[in-house]
C-alpha cells in the first residue's frame, strides 16, 4: 500500500520462540529434506525463475511483509494469535516506528507457511519523551508520534538543513555503534539449523531517501530535487555514506549466513512514478546502485537483492534490474501499470516478483472466498515459470479479518503446487474491482 | 497580455524567484491584480494539472509550481483584497483524523486556489468537529477530505455521518480523496464527489458547485 509514504516495520529483533516450538512440527533441516525440497531451495529454485515443488511464501521474511499491532485498538497481530489458538506467545513487542511486530511467534510464521525469516540488526531504541513522543538518534534524530493507529515520523527535524553548513553541523549519529549484539549468532542459527531462506533486513536501508523524506518531509525531499539540487545531492551523500558503514557492520557481520538482503524507498505513488525518469536517474538510482554494489561485498554469489518500493514502479523497473536488483516488492497490483500479468509479460524472467497479494481492498474487505479466488488468480499470473514468490504487499494492518489472513496463506500454499495452470476468466485486478469492495464495510470498524 | 504569459509559463517551469519577480513587474505595469491571479497563475496551475494528469509531469514539478504561485500570491493578494476579487466560493479541506498525510491534499488545495476557490486548509489528523466548526464559522460551500491509509479512509464515513447530523445538514457538499480511496467507496459512503488526481479534483469541484 501507499501512496505517499510507506508504513514499514524498523528495527527489529530476532523472533521469540525460534528454539522453542512447542506444536510438535519438525521443522528441522534434516526433516525438511526428507519431505523434499527445503524452504531455501524453494526460494532459490523460483529466484533463479525455475519452478520449485510450490510457489515460495513470504511472511515476515522482510521487515515490510509481516504484521503490525497498533494498540489500543488495533491489536491485529493479538487478534491473529488468539484465533490460531496461540495463546501462550511473548507479549507482542513492536518497532520504535511504524507499529511492526518484531518478534513474532515461530508458530505463526510456520503455521502460515512462510519460508523465508528475517534478521534484523540491534541498534539503540527510540528514546521516549516525557510527552509521550519519541526521539531516535540512531535514525539521524527522527521524530516520532502516535497518529491513529501508527507510530509515524513527524516534526521534520532536518527541515531547516538547507545548506552545506547545516549539514556539516547536524548531529548525524555514529555508524560505528555496535548493532550486533547477538545478531551474528541468531543469524548463524538460522543459516545452520534451519532450513529458512534468511533475509537481512536494516532501517539504515532506508537511507538516503526514505530517511530525507522522514526527516525533512517529503515535500522537502522532492522539491529540494528542483530547487537546490546540489544541495539534494550533497544531503544523499552524507546519507550514503551512513548506510554505508552501518551496512558494512550488519551485512559484513552476518553476510555469510544471508540468503537474502532488503533495501528499500518509494519509487511510486498509487497513480504514477514519484518522480520523472529523467530525476529518478539524476538523483536517485546513482545512490541504489552503489548501496547494492556495496551490500554484495558482503554475500555470498547465489543470494539475493530485495528491493522494496511501494506504488507505480513500472517505469524504473529495467534500471532496477540493471543496477542489480532480483527481486521486488511489493509490486502493489491495484496501482498504475503493476498489474501482475502486465508485470510477467514485459519482466518475467528478468526480476522476482515478491508480493502482489492487495492490502488495500481485497485483505480487509473481500469474504474469505474472494480471498481465496484472489490468491489463486494471483498465482496464475504471477507463477508459471518461477520467478514468483507469494506474499502481502506490506505490513498487515490492523483492518483485516484474521480468518482472511489465514485463508490467503492457506491458499496461497494449496493453489501453489506447481504446474500451475494458466489464469482463466478476469484478470486479477479486474476480479478485485469487480468485487466493489468499497461499497462494504471495513472489518476495523467493528473493533474489539 | 505577454507579461502574463511569461508568469503563467514560470509557473509551470516552478521558477519561485522570477514568478516573484514578474508579479511585482506586472503591478508595476499596472495590470490588473485579478488578471495576474487568473491569466498567470491560474492559466499556470491549469496547464501543471494538464500535464501531470497526462503523466508529464509529477510531484516535485507539482509542488515547485505550488510554491512558485505562493510567491507569486504573497505579492498579489493585499491588491485581490483590495480590489474585493469575488472568489467563486470556499472550499474546507484536511487530511482525517488519525491520518498526517498531506502532499496530495497540499496539491489538491494548491489546484482548487488555481481554479478560482477561498481554500481553508485545516493540515492534517482533522476531527469531524474541526471540519464542522470550520465550515460554519466560513460559510464553506464544501468540505474537502483526504486519507492515504485504507486504515483512515474508513473514517470518512464516521465524518460524513457527522457533518449530515450537523446543523450543516446536507448544505455543504462533501468531497473526498486520497490513494487508497475509489468511487465506489465514496458513493457508499455518501460523498458528493470524489477524484483520482488534484487536477479532476478542481474540475470536480467546479461541477459539484455548479460552476464551469
Amino acid at each position: 500500500m501507499t501512496d505517499i509514504g510507506c508504513p514499514g516495520q524498523f528495527c527489529g529483533h530476532f523472533p521469540q520462540g525460534l528454539a522453542k516450538l512447542k506444536l510438535g512440527h519438525a521443522v528441522g533441516w534434516g526433516d525438511r529434506k526428507l519431505k523434499g525440497m527445503t524452504r531455501r531451495e524453494r526460494v532459490y529454485t523460483a529466484a533463479n525463475f525455475q519452478e520449485p515443488d510450490r510457489v515460495p511464501i513470504c511472511f515476515n521474511g522482510t521487515i515490510f511483509t509481516g504484521i503490525t499491532e497498533c494498540p489500543p485498538d488495533g491489536r491485529i497481530c493479538s487478534r491473529l494469535y488468539e484465533y490460531l489458538g496461540v495463546r501462550d506467545a511473548q507479549p507482542v513487542e513492536i518497532s520504535d516506528v511504524f507499529n511492526g511486530v518484531v518478534n513474532l511467534d515461530e508458530r505463526v510464521v510456520e503455521r502460515l507457511h512462510s519460508d523465508m525469516q528475517v534478521i534484523t540488526p540491534n541498534p539503540p531504541r527510540a528514546i521516549v519523551e516525557p510527552d509521550g513522543t519519541k526521539t531516535w538518534p540512531w535514525f539521524c534524530g527522527l521524530r516520532i508520534k502516535k497518529v491513529g493507529y501508527h507510530d509515524e515520523p513527524f516534526e521534520w527535524p532536518m527541515r531547516y538543513v538547507t545548506t552545506k553548513k547545516d549539514i556539516d553541523e547536524y548531529p548525524w549519529p555514529d555508524p560505528t555503534v555496535n548493532i550486533m549484539e547477538g545478531v551474528v549468532e541468531k543469524a548463524r542459527y538460522l543459516h545452520e539449523e534451519t532450513d529458512y531462506f534468511v533475509v537481512g533486513s536494516t532501517p539504515s536501508a532506508g537511507f538516503p531517501f526514505a530517511a530525507y523524506a522522514f526527516l525533512s518531509g517529503m515535500d522537502k525531499w522532492l522539491t529540494d530535487m528542483k530547487i537546490r539540487p546540489k544541495f539534494y545531492h550533497q544531503l544523499a551523500e552524507k546519507f550514503l555514506e551512513l548506510n554505508l558503514a552501518i551496512g558494512d557492520q550488519f551485512f559484513g557481520g552476518i553476510g555469510p549466513y544471508l540468503d537474502g538482503a532488503t533495501i528499500f524507498d518509494d519509487l511510486g505513488s498509487q497513480q504514477g512514478p514519484l518522480m520523472s525518469h529523467d530525476d529518478y536517474v539524476e538523483f536517485y538510482k546513482p545512490y541504489t546502485g552503489e548501496i547494492i554494489r556495496n551490500i554484495r561485498r558482503h554475500l555470498r554469489p547465489e543470494a539475493k537483492i530485495i528491493l522494496h518500493s511501494c506504488g507505480s514502479v513500472y517505469y524504473a523497473i529495467p534500471d532496477l534490474i540493471e543496477i542489480g536488483v532480483d527481486m521486488l516488492h511489493p509490486v502493489q497490483p491495484l496501482a498504475r501499470s503493476m498489474e501482475p500479468w502486465r508485470l510477467k509479460k514485459d519482466f518475467g524472467g528478468k526480476i522476482t516478483f515478491l508480493g502482489g497479494f492487495d492490502i488495500q481492498w481485497l485483505l480487509p474487505r473481500g469474504t474469505v472466498e474472494e480471498v481465496r479466488e484472489g490468491a489463486r488468480k494471483l498465482i496464475q499470473e504471477y507463477a508459471p515459470g518461477g520467478g514468483y514468490i507469494f506474499a502481502m504487499t506490506h505490513n498487515i494492518e490492523p483492518d483485516a479479518p484474521p480468518e482472511n489472513i489465514v485463508a490467503a496463506f492457506d491458499a496461497a500454499y494449496e493453489y501453489g503446487k506447481y504446474p500451475i495452470a494458466e489464469r482463466t476468466g478476469q484478470s486479477y485486478v479486474d476480479f478485485i474491482g469487480g468485487l466493489k469492495l468499497g461499497e462494504r464495510q471495513a472489518s476495523n470498524r467493528f473493533r474489539t | 497580455m505577454e507579461i502574463l504569459k511569461l508568469i503563467a509559463d514560470r509557473v509551470i517551469e516552478g521558477d519561485i524567484a522570477e514568478v516573484e519577480s514578474l508579479t511585482r513587474e506586472a503591478i508595476e505595469q499596472k495590470v490588473n491584480p485579478e488578471k495576474i491571479l487568473n491569466e498567470g497563475f491560474m492559466r499556470g496551475l491549469e496547464v501543471v494539472g494538464e500535464k501531470f494528469e497526462a503523466g508529464e509531469l509529477f510531484l516535485p514539478e507539482m509542488l515547485t509550481a505550488g510554491m512558485a504561485m505562493k510567491a507569486g500570491m504573497e505579492v498579489v493578494e493585499p491588491l485581490l483584497v483590495k480590489s474585493n476579487v469575488r472568489l467563486k466560493g470556499t472550499i474546507v479541506a484536511g487530511t482525517v483524523v488519525g491520518d498526517i498525510h498531506d502532499i496530495g491534499k497540499n496539491l489538491v488545495c494548491m489546484l482548487f486556489e488555481g481554479a478560482g476557490f477561498k481554500v481553508i486548509d485545516l493540515g492534517v489528523d482533522v476531527p469531524v468537529e474541526k471540519f464542522i466548526h470550520a465550515a460554519k464559522e466560513n460559510r464553506a460551500d464544501m468540505i474537502a477530505m483526504s486519507a492515504l491509509l485504507s486504515t483512515t479512509m474508513a473514517n470518512m464515513e464516521d465524518i460524513i455521518q457527522g457533518i449530515r447530523h450537523s446543523e450543516l445538514k446536507h448544505r455543504v457538499k462533501v468531497m473526498v480523496g486520497g490513494a487508497p480511496v475509489t468511487q465506489d467507496f465514496a458513493d457508499s459512503i455518501g460523498a458528493d464527489g470524489y477524484a483520482p488526481d488534484a487536477a479532476l479534483a478542481a474540475r470536480k469541484a467546479r461541477e459539484i458547485l455548479g460552476l464551469f
